[in-house]
């Protein structure tokens, strides 16, 4: 059984998202990007009034997308919420991980990620992400008052937005840049992925809160402006999906090495001192593989054997919290607490705002044909002495 | 080896304990060698440790690394 042949996969690769894109497009049309953003910063919750003076195109776009799609299952929702909430740590390990370093497999994804790579904040893309999860998992997320809505919202513009950058600077060799082929792979990261890095790991999981993680997903999919009928319906049409768009497109590339050098070094500076260092790069090696390790350019280390300890412990931590419930909740906080403190270490306490770029050099960093100007080296350290 | 059943996991945890101290002291190796208690818990954590590893280690390897393989051969022919 093929569903997903390469001809259904090339059409995907012209698609992108209309709604967002006929948004963004006006907003330029007629120059009212910066206005929209500076009304925005203040619109973060669902069921908040619309500000005052919003573009028309702006507010359409809003009142179309303010709620969640109709076939929603709460029930469902609150399952996939719980196994968020009981393998949180792990969960973040693993997008961190493996998830991540899957988009940079992609050479193509990788390209475009480094070019819109704030380079002043490189780990500002992770802390989005990061913050992104933590808004959905919340009990109220999709209620008045959540946190997640608006957050996607802005995002899919911001996807709009960097499609039509790329497009009219002719800097993208296809004719759709983050298609929607390119959408759904990395939701099939996010979601059927994660999933193989939390089994990697040794974590517990049942088929209903395993089906419920996915089924989240393919919620927040649609919110992104995946079409629904292409979202992969459930696990094992998403296990297809996702092998045949890597097998399609994985593969070595310097964007995808750096990106993830990048990654590496971002985790080494949020983790006090220096002894654990090797830890990630051996995690990421033990999550994705040597083969894939070896494209990303991961450096081999003493760790990487020790890394494959790492299911047994964490198996013993499960057997503890199994002990009652003082222990589940000791470890539970212990959990929250990680999770916490991994994302606040990444935001450094912003709130992030996914503003629409008004145009890529400035807002991601994006080197232009100009020279890029940067600061003086600090002045010559004999003369510091002196002085 | 066979009592592994009987274990209380908060034993477990005494034991990932146990094997902390033994990483800190690797330094003391020769002086906790002397001391036969120790010996004792090293020798039992060792093996509970391989034990654990047969228990839960992964008997497969990454799924990205199947799919990697199959790409890195494709474009070995092509």
């Amino acid at each position: 059984m093929t569903t997903y042949t390469d001809e259904y996969m090339d059409g995907l690769r012209l698609k992108g998202d209309e709604l967002a894109d006929a948004t963004v497009e006006a907003l330029f049309g007629s120059g009212e990007v910066a206005r929209f953003n500076t009304l925005m910063r203040w619109f973060t919750t669902s069921g908040q009034a619309l500000p005052e003076g919003l573009p028309d195109a702006a507010s359409d776009y809003l009142r179309a997308t303010a709620t969640p799609p109709e076939w929603v299952d709460w029930g469902v929702m609150e399952q996939a919420r719980r196994f968020f909430i009981d393998n949180d740590v792990h969960i973040s390990t693993a997008l961190s991980f493996a998830a991540m370093p899957a988009c940079y497999l992609v050479p193509h994804g990788a390209a475009l990620l480094s070019a819109t790579h704030s380079l002043n904040y490189p780990s500002r893309r992770m802390a989005e992400t990061g913050q992104f999860t933590v808004y959905l998992m919340q009990p109220s997320a999709f209620e008045a008052g959540g946190r997640f809505l608006p957050a996607a919202q802005k995002v899919r513009l911001l996807h709009a937005s960097i499609r039509r950058h790329l497009r009219q600077e002719g800097r993208w060799p296809e004719p759709v840049p983050i298609c929607q082929e390119d959408m759904l792979g990395a939701l099939m990261m996010f979601s059927v992925q994660v999933l193989d890095a939390l089994h990697r790991l040794g974590v517990h999981m049942t088929t209903d809160g395993a089906e419920a993680y996915y089924y989240a997903w393919r919620v927040v999919g649609t919110i992104l402006g995946c079409d629904p009928a292409t979202i992969p319906p459930d696990l094992r049409a998403a296990r297809e999906f996702s092998d045949r768009y890597m097998i399609r497109h994985m593969g070595p590339s310097p964007e995808g090495a750096h990106l993830t050098r990048q990654l590496i070094q971002m985790y080494e500076e949020v983790v006090p001192g220096t002894v654990l260092d090797p830890v990630v790069p051996a995690l990421i090696r033990f999550l994705v593989g040597d083969t894939a390790a070896d494209w990303l350019e991961v450096p081999r280390s003493g760790w990487d054997s020790l890394t494959k300890i790492a299911p047994a412990l964490l198996g013993a931590l499960e057997r503890f919290e199994d002990r009652g419930l003082w222990a589940s909740q000791l470890s539970d906080r212990l959990g929250r607490l990680v999770t916490v403190l991994e994302l606040s270490s990444l935001t450094r306490g912003r709130v992030m705002h996914y503003a629409i770029p008004e145009e890529l050099k400035r807002d991601y960093g994006v080197p232009s044909g100009s020279a890029r100007w940067t600061p003086p080296p600090p002045i010559d350290p004999v003369i510091v002495h002196r002085a | 080896m066979g009592r592994d059943g009987d274990v209380r996991p908060q034993d477990e945890v005494v034991y990932l304990v146990a094997g902390l101290a033994d990483l800190v002291m690797g330094g003391m190796r020769d002086a906790t060698r002397r001391l036969p208690g120790l010996t004792a818990v090293r020798e039992e954590l060792r093996a509970r440790g391989e034990l654990a590893l047969k228990r839960t280690g992964p008997s497969s390897e990454a799924h990205m690394e199947v799919l990697a393989r199959r790409v890195a051969e494709r474009n070995s022919h092509g």
